[in-house]
C-alpha cells in the first residue's frame, strides 16, 4: 500500500467513515462548493471595490467612520442585489499609511492582484495625486471623496477619476464669501493665516487670500504660520498669532492637527481673542471635541448630515449608521461622501446599463445623481461635482449629543458661487498625458 | 559527492562564503519571476530588486564600515528626484518619453545622489557611532524638509507625477529585466569594490580605526570615499524607482525609508556580502502578501525584527553560514575519526 493511501484510511478512519461515504460526502461537498458558482454566475459578475484609505498615520482619525461605515452600506446595496440588481460588490480595503508611495503600491496590487474595477479614495491629496498615475495608466475607474486638492481634477486630471468632496478652490471660496459678510459687518481689517505644510494646506490658503483680495481688498493678511503634519505643540504659534493681533485669522489645518490645535488654542484663550471663522470643523470634530469646543467658533463642513435632514437619502443613511453603531453613529462628512461615492458607483452603472469602467465613466461625465446633498450634477471639464460648502457657528443643539452648526447662521456656499477656474482655464491646466 | 565536486565546492565557498550560492539561487530566482502568472510578481520583484540595491548601498556603510545611517534615505531620494525631474524636462509636448532620453535620465541620478553624499559625508565622517548616525539621521531630514517645502523647485509634498516609462518599458517585464540587468552591473561593481583592497580597509576601519590610522591609512577619505561610493549606488536604486511608482514624493527621502533599508539588512544579514537582498526579498513579499490579508502590517515587521534581533542577529543569511559551518565542522570531525581507525 501506499504512503499515501494509508494517510487516507487515517483520515476515514478517525471520521468513523466507510471509504464509501467518504468518497461519497466528498464528492458532494464539491458539488456544494461549485453550486455558489453557478448561481453567482447567473447573478453576474462581482463588481470587485478597492478602498484606500488610511487607519495609519495622520487622517486615520478622519476615515474611520467611512472605513466601518462603507462595508455596511455595500451590504446594504447586495441585498437589494448588487450594482444593476445583479453584480455583487466585493469590498477590498487597503492601508495607505498617508503616504504616496505606500499608496501608489497598494493601488498597483489591488488592480493587479487583487482585479478591481474601481478605487475609492484617498485622504491625502499627495497620496491622490500619485495614485491617479496608475489608475489612468490601467484604465481603472476612481472616485476621490475626501482628498481635495484642484490639482486632482484640475492639473492631474484623467477621465477616470470622479470627484465627490467641494475642492480646495471651492471650499476656500466658500469661506471667502462667508468671511467677507463677517468682515464688512464687524469691520474687520487684518488675519493671520496658519496651515498645515503640505499640499492641501498651501492650495487652500492660496484659494482664500486671492479670492479675498478680490471681493474685501481693504482686508490684509498681515502675517503666514505654516508647521509640519503631525504638529503635537502649537504653543509658539498661538502666541505668534496673540502677538499679531489681527481682528481674524485664516487656518487651513485638517485631521489630528486640527483636532490638537482647537484643544490647545482653546485652552489658552485664543479664540476669545481672535475670531476663527472658516476652520474646518466637520461632524467628527464636532463629536470628539463635544466638550471642549468653544461654543460661537465659526467652522466649515464638507457634508455635515445636520444639512441635509429633508433629504431622504440622507435620513436612510443616518437611521442606518446609528442602526450599526448606536445612537452616536451620526455619519461624519467623510464617511457621508464616501457613501454619495458608492451611491454614485451604483447610479453610474444604471445610466451606463453596465458594469464596466468605459461605460460608466461616461455615463457619468457631466450626469447629474442624487446624493444625501441633494441632486447634484458633475462639472463637465472636470468630473468635480458640484457641491456646497458650509459654514456656521458651533452651538448646542437639544437634539444631539454633541454640538452642531445653529441653523441660523449657517451659509450654504453653492459649487456655482465658487467655481474656479473656468472650464476654459481648466482645459489649459490639465497636463498631457503619455 | 566525488573528491573533485567537493573540492570545487569547498574552493567556491572558501571563496564567495555563503554569498556565492545564495547570488546564483537568487539569480535564476530573479530570471524566472516574470515567467510567474500575472503581472503582480513581476512588478514585486522589480521592487525587490531597487529596494535591494538601497539595502545593499547601505550595507556598504553599515556591513563593511561600521557605522549605521538613518539617513541613507535621503540620496535614494536624491537619485529620485534628479531623474523626475529631467525625465519631466526631456518629454515631448505630448507627455511622452522616448527610450535615449529615459535612460539619459536615469543616468542623472547616480551623480546627483553622489554629489549630495560628499556634502554630507564631509560632516558625518568626523563622527562615529551613535554621533554618526545622529548626525546622518538630522541631513536626512534636513533633506526630506528641503523637498518637502520647496514647492517652486520640487513640488513640496505633492511630488513629481507623470513618470510614465516609453511604450517599450511601460510592459512590466521589459522594466524588470532593465532593472535587474542594472541591479546585477552595479551589485558585481560592488562586489568587485568590497574585494578590493579599498573594501579591506573599509573593514579594518570597522573593526579598529585607531589601528587603522596608525597604519597609515587617512581614516576620514576613506569613509568619505565610501559615503560618497553609497550614496551613488542608492541614487541609481532612487532613479529606477521613480519611472517603476509612475511619481516619486518627498517620503523618499525620510527616516521611514532609511528604516527599510536597515531592516532588509538585518534581515537578510548584514554580515555576508549578498544579505540585503535576500532581506529584500523577505521584507518586500511578506509586505506584498501580509497586506492582502491584514491592516497590521507594522506590528507584524516590527514582531520579525524582534524575533532576529533577539534569536538571528545575523540574519538569515547568518544563521545559514552558522549552519553549514556547523555542518563541515561535523564532517571534519567524521574525516578525522575515520582516519584514526
Amino acid at each position: 500500500m501506499k504512503q499515501s493511501d494509508r494517510k487516507w484510511d487515517k483520515i476515514v478512519d478517525e471520521l468513523k467513515l466507510s471509504r464509501r461515504d467518504f468518497i461519497f460526502s466528498t464528492a458532494a461537498a464539491g458539488v456544494l462548493t461549485l453550486t455558489p458558482r453557478f448561481a453567482s454566475a447567473q447573478a453576474g459578475k462581482p463588481y470587485k471595490l478597492g478602498v484606500l484609505l488610511p487607519s495609519t498615520g495622520t487622517g486615520a482619525n478622519y476615515m474611520a467612520h467611512a472605513i466601518k461605515g462603507l462595508p455596511v452600506a455595500i451590504a446594504e446595496l447586495n441585498k437589494r442585489g448588487g450594482l444593476l440588481g445583479k453584480h455583487q460588490v466585493q469590498m477590498i480595503y487597503r492601508d495607505t499609511e498617508t503616504k504616496p508611495d505606500t499608496g501608489a503600491r497598494e493601488a498597483k496590487s489591488l488592480i493587479l492582484n487583487d482585479g478591481v474595477d474601481g478605487i475609492f479614495g484617498t485622504y491625502s491629496s499627495a497620496v491622490a495625486l500619485a495614485i491617479q498615475e496608475i489608475i489612468h495608466e490601467h484604465k481603472v475607474l476612481h472616485f476621490a471623496a475626501t482628498s481635495n486638492s484642484s490639482k486632482i481634477t484640475q492639473d492631474n486630471y484623467t477621465p477616470y477619476t470622479y470627484q465627490f468632496c467641494p475642492d480646495s478652490n471651492m471650499q476656500s471660496g466658500a469661506v471667502v464669501v462667508a468671511v467677507a459678510k463677517m468682515a464688512k459687518k464687524n469691520g474687520w481689517k487684518s488675519y493671520v493665516s496658519m496651515g498645515q505644510d503640505y499640499e492641501w494646506g498651501r492650495d487652500t490658503h492660496k484659494g482664500f487670500s486671492t479670492s479675498l483680495a478680490k471681493v474685501a481688498p481693504e482686508v490684509k493678511e498681515t502675517r503666514q504660520l505654516w508647521f509640519k503634519l503631525g504638529e503635537t505643540d502649537f504653543t509658539s504659534y498661538i502666541t505668534a498669532i496673540m502677538a499679531a493681533k489681527p481682528d481674524f485669522m485664516f487656518g487651513a489645518i485638517a485631521g489630528k492637527d486640527a483636532e490638537t490645535f482647537l484643544q490647545q488654542a482653546g485652552q489658552m484663550g485664543l479664540f476669545k481673542r481672535v475670531p476663527f471663522p472658516g476652520g474646518l470643523i466637520a461632524v467628527n470634530d464636532l463629536k470628539a471635541q463635544r466638550k471642549t469646543l468653544p461654543r460661537g467658533m465659526i467652522g466649515l463642513a464638507r457634508c455635515p448630515f445636520f444639512a441635509h435632514l429633508n433629504e431622504p437619502i440622507m435620513q436612510a443613511y443616518i437611521k442606518r449608521d446609528r442602526a450599526a453603531f448606536g445612537p452616536d453613529g451620526y455619519p461624519d462628512d467623510w464617511a457621508c461622501m464616501y457613501y454619495d461615492a458608492l451611491g454614485g458607483l451604483e447610479q453610474g452603472a444604471k445610466k451606463a446599463g453596465s458594469i464596466s469602467t468605459a461605460a460608466i465613466v461616461k455615463a457619468l461625465k457631466g450626469a447629474t445623481i442624487d446624493t444625501c446633498r441633494g441632486k447634484r450634477a458633475f462639472r463637465d471639464c472636470s468630473n468635480q461635482l458640484e457641491v456646497p460648502s458650509y459654514v456656521g457657528e458651533v452651538w448646542d443643539s437639544p437634539d444631539y449629543p454633541f454640538p452642531i452648526y445653529k441653523p441660523d447662521t449657517m451659509v450654504v456656499v453653492e459649487a456655482k458661487e465658487v467655481w474656479t477656474p473656468t472650464c476654459e482655464a481648466v482645459e489649459k491646466l490639465k497636463k498631457k498625458r503619455a | 559527492m566525488s573528491a573533485g565536486n567537493s573540492n570545487w565546492w569547498s574552493r567556491f565557498y572558501a571563496r564567495y562564503g555563503v554569498s556565492g550560492p545564495a547570488a546564483l539561487i537568487m539569480f535564476v530566482f530573479f530570471l524566472l519571476v516574470p515567467l510567474l502568472p500575472g503581472e503582480f510578481w513581476t512588478v514585486v520583484g522589480t521592487e525587490i530588486l531597487i529596494l535591494g540595491l538601497l539595502a545593499m548601498s547601505f550595507n556598504l556603510l553599515y556591513g563593511y564600515m561600521g557605522q549605521i545611517s538613518f539617513g541613507h534615505a535621503a540620496f535614494f531620494g536624491l537619485g529620485a528626484y534628479a531623474t523626475a525631474m529631467l525625465f519631466t524636462s526631456l518629454k515631448t509636448p505630448a507627455g511622452a518619453i522616448e527610450i535615449p532620453e529615459f535612460l539619459l535620465s536615469l543616468l542623472v541620478g547616480p551623480p546627483v545622489a553622489a554629489l549630495g553624499a560628499l556634502i554630507v559625508g564631509f560632516f558625518c565622517v568626523r563622527l562615529t557611532g551613535i554621533y554618526f548616525a545622529m548626525l546622518s539621521l538630522a541631513f536626512g531630514e534636513l533633506l526630506f524638509y528641503i523637498v518637502f517645502s520647496w514647492y517652486s523647485f520640487t513640488k513640496g509634498d505633492d511630488g513629481i507625477q507623470g513618470l510614465l516609462p516609453p511604450h517599450f518599458f511601460q510592459d512590466a517585464s521589459n522594466y524588470y529585466y532593465l532593472t535587474l540587468a542594472i541591479v546585477v552591473a552595479a551589485l558585481l561593481l560592488m562586489w568587485r569594490i568590497t574585494e578590493s583592497p579599498f573594501g579591506y580597509i573599509m573593514r579594518t576601519l570597522r573593526d579598529n580605526q585607531r589601528r587603522a590610522a596608525f597604519l597609515g591609512i587617512n581614516v576620514r577619505l576613506h569613509m568619505l570615499m565610501n559615503f560618497v561610493i553609497a550614496g551613488a549606488f542608492a541614487g541609481l536604486a532612487g532613479a529606477l524607482w521613480g519611472p517603476f511608482s509612475r511619481s516619486v514624493s518627498p517620503g523618499l527621502l525620510g527616516w521611514q525609508e532609511s528604516g527599510i533599508a536597515v531592516f532588509m539588512t538585518l534581515i537578510g544579514g548584514a554580515g555576508a556580502f549578498i544579505g540585503p537582498i535576500i532581506g529584500s526579498v523577505i521584507y518586500t513579499m511578506l509586505q506584498a502578501v501580509v497586506k492582502m490579508y491584514t491592516v497590521y502590517w507594522p506590528l507584524t515587521i516590527g514582531t520579525i525584527i524582534l524575533l532576529i534581533v533577539l534569536f538571528v542577529p545575523g540574519g538569515v543569511l547568518g544563521l545559514v553560514e552558522k549552519q553549514l559551518k556547523a555542518r563541515q565542522g561535523r564532517m571534519h570531525d567524521a574525516g578525522n575519526g575515520t582516519d584514526e581507525t
